[in-house]
């Protein structure tokens, strides 16, 4: 049986321990958001390449702000210890995602400014794709995807 | 280049040149992502034919290409016309006179969004690496 310290400590030692529980987790809350610092900023960096109409020097749809901001709490939502992705665009107005092992085992992921993720992945010869909705949490069909890119 | 008054149709064994200039389409092996094959909203893909180009002729159009983004060009890369066939896809000549008599499109992409990854994955996986300019 678990005991949560951090509700019923009321000794000395008890509130000492319920402290180191709540600053080890901030610490590791911490640690994540510093971790996706890498991704967050090369996702930036595709925004800025892709903002304007014509990027792509015909016709594509310039990556609104929200299609950013979507793609960015995409990255916030992945839960701790996932791998994180590299960022790209397409021309029809979404941001991409991908994790990669090899060019034959992939998963991309591309979201749209309404919220809609678009998903393809190739593992050898089997191609999965679909599309669903993100309120926030990342879908379970697309974390299952990303764990397989890693852990076959 | 091609000759501009009898431009030939796109032969299967044909090389096809993606220009990248977007920093986001290739990975740090030099593999391109499915990024660089997905069509514009009017469903094509803009490629060059090598046939009777010269490399120096390709990667002027490269820079001529990027120069008119105002983009930097990290490259270049080859996939066979045949690739495209095998994806469902076919590739129409589509000359830009005077300048470009090689030019082609990639066409008939499905409809829906997952299926033009799917597709855009494949060919990425056949394409060759980055190839830098000279």
């Amino acid at each position: 049986m678990t005991t949560d310290v951090s509700r019923s400590a009321f000794s000395p030692e008890a509130s000492v321990i319920a402290r180191v529980l709540r600053e080890s987790g901030a610490h590791l809350t911490n640690s994540a958001t510093f971790s996706k610092d890498h991704a967050y900023s090369a996702l930036h960096d595709v925004w800025t390449e892709t903002r304007k109409a014509g990027w792509d020097g015909a016709d594509a749809a310039g990556i609104e702000q929200v299609t950013y901001q979507n793609a960015r709490r995409f990255i916030e939502a992945l839960p701790l210890g996932y791998p994180l992705p590299s960022a790209g665009a397409e021309p029809d107005g979404h941001l991409t995602l991908e994790w990669y092992l090899e060019p034959k085992w992939t998963l991309s992921v591309s979201i749209s400014p309404e919220g809609t993720v678009h998903y393809a992945a190739l593992f050898g010869n089997e191609d999965p794709r679909g599309s669903c909705q993100f309120f926030g949490e990342i879908p379970e069909t697309v974390l299952f995807l990303i764990r397989w890119v890693f852990y076959p | 280049m091609i000759d501009p008054d009898r431009v030939p149709d796109v032969e299967a064994g044909e090389l096809l040149g993606r220009f990248v200039t977007q920093s986001g389409q290739f990975r740090a092996d030099k593999t391109v992502k499915q990024d660089v094959f997905i069509p514009t909203t009017k469903g094509e893909v803009s490629v060059m034919r090598h046939r009777d180009a010269s490399a120096e002729e390709i990667w002027k159009v490269g820079h001529a290409v990027a120069d008119g983004m105002r983009r930097t060009l990290y490259g270049r890369s080859d996939l066979q016309a045949s690739a495209c066939a095998n994806a469902g896809l076919r590739v129409d000549a589509t000359p830009i006179l005077p300048d470009n008599p090689n030019h082609a499109d990639i066409n008939g992409w499905p409809a829906t969004k997952e299926d033009r990854k799917a597709i855009a994955q494949k060919l990425a996986v056949v394409a060759s690496k980055l190839m830098p300019p000279p």
